[in-house]
């Protein structure tokens, strides 16, 4: 069982936490002054129960026939008050083209909304303190045979309060809280679930971008390594194939710094198959087939310098 | 001899007059159509919190001048318009931590370099004055509050 404490915002009193209040009184009898004061009146916070996963995927993972380990990402906070542990399961959509196989989750162990299966750790269940979140990955094959291209399914991570869950609001807990305190199910009633979907495709694209910085700190004048994964996943002809990049804002491009698996590419628009257009750069790979998905596989790097 | 001794004996029972405050807590529950306080014995982040701080002159004399400061606990709010008595009495807050206490539009605090009156969420105090309370009378000091 693993325990995340990542605080990510503070939603409502910790549960357990006493609130105490007091009065004190002055007066007079006579014209002779006095004072009390009265009993500490203590209410201890009960707990509110609370989950939310949400997908990270910001659009349909393309997939084709036959594939492993393919990854869909999600987020999940626990938006209670108190810790608590919830039940992790695979759940899929009742209207999917076609059903995968071999799901699993994992918990993004050192939380760098990369899936690592030597890093990250199967789990069936997560420990979060109130506020705590976590990335959690579905892992799935996609079942081999013929698909059109479009299919789609649809399959979500849904996550259970252990201390309650029912999935109605308001449902109550005697003694089951944070140090014995009375639980309730909050408005998720305890329980959520977040859908990613996998679409089929002949041949599509992926690009996986990712950046590096030499110094541990930024600032002016750092200097940005970008590297973007250029994939095709599927088989069959793709033409007209360019891959561009906007320069982010705040950032110049470093002239010259452009290259295709380590070998560089001019900058103007000539012989090779590189440029930078001044507002980013463009590589284009013309007309290409695949036979075998992903074995089209280039590696792009740029650099820029901070403004 | 004897007779003075008993004059002593009823000053000084005078002098020792016994004016107690009792603070409860109470919290909203709806029961069928009606919402009605109970003792606070279910509270999470969003109850509202009704305090009722009992005065009891238990003395044979009129208490006068009383005045009960609750400052309102850490992580409650404390909610607009609530605080009262049950008779008339004058109510103030602090934003200073209770140092200082007056009625509302003469509280203020500082905004990004600028002064503006206080809102009753940043009231961190209450004072209730009651001029007089007879003998054998009680009186309420109220205020609600919601928890964060």
């Amino acid at each position: 069982m693993l325990v995340l404490n990542q605080i990510l915002w503070a939603k409502g009193v910790l549960a357990g936490t006493e609130i105490q209040n007091s009065v004190d009184l002055t007066y007079e009898i006579g014209g002779i002054s006095h004072n009390a004061n009265s009993n500490v009146v203590i209410d201890r916070v009960d707990q509110v129960i609370d989950v939310q996963v949400v997908s990270s995927n910001v659009s349909h993972l393309v997939v084709t026939p036959g594939q492993t380990d393919q990854v869909l990402t999600f987020k999940i906070t626990n938006i209670g008050n108190g810790q608590d542990t919830f039940t992790l399961n695979h759940e899929i959509n009742g209207t999917n083209d076609f059903n995968i196989n071999n799901p699993r989750i994992y918990i993004d162990t050192n939380n760098n909304s990369l899936f690592d299966i030597a890093v990250d750790t199967q789990a069936s269940e997560i420990t979060l303190d109130a506020d705590a979140y976590a990335n959690l990955f579905l892992v799935c094959d996609i079942p081999s045979g013929t698909f059109a291209t479009g299919d789609i399914s649809g399959n979500a991570i849904s996550a259970a309060s252990k201390i309650g869950g029912s999935g109605i609001p308001g449902t109550s807990y005697a003694g089951a809280g944070t140090g014995g305190s009375w639980a309730v199910d909050g408005m998720s009633g305890g329980k959520d679930k977040a859908f990613g979907i996998y679409e089929i495709v002949d041949l599509a694209p992926r690009l996986i971008k990712s950046a590096s910085v030499a110094t541990t700190d930024v600032f002016t004048g750092s200097i940005i390594t970008y590297t973007i994964n250029v994939q095709l996943i599927g088989t069959g002809t793709i033409d007209n194939f360019i891959a561009h990049d906007t320069i982010p804002a705040g950032t110049t491009y470093m002239a010259g710094s452009l290259k295709l698996d380590g070998n560089p590419l001019t900058d103007s628009v000539d012989s090779d198959i590189g440029s930078f257009d001044g507002s980013g750069i463009n590589v284009n790979f013309g007309s290409v087939t695949q036979s075998v998905s992903g074995a089209f596989n280039k590696s792009i790097t740029f650099q820029v310098i901070i403004n | 001899m004897k007779k003075g001794f008993l004059v002593i004996v009823g000053l000084v029972s005078l002098l020792n007059a016994n004016v107690t405050i009792k603070s409860e807590s109470f919290q909203e529950k709806k029961i069928g159509k009606e919402t009605k306080w109970i003792k606070a014995s279910k509270v999470i982040p969003g109850t509202k919190i009704k305090y009722v701080n009992t005065i009891s002159n238990d003395t044979s004399n009129t208490a006068t001048n009383l005045v009960a400061t609750n400052v309102i606990p850490k992580f409650m709010t404390y909610t607009d318009g609530s605080a009262k008595c049950k008779t008339p009495c004058k109510v103030v807050f602090s934003v200073d931590g209770g140092k200082t206490f007056d009625l509302p539009n003469n509280l203020f605090v500082v905004e990004n370099g600028k002064k503006r009156v206080a809102r009753a969420n940043e009231y961190g105090a209450v004072r209730w004055t009651i001029l007089s309370l007879g003998a054998g009378q009680k009186d309420e000091c109220i205020y609600e509050a919601v928890l964060k």
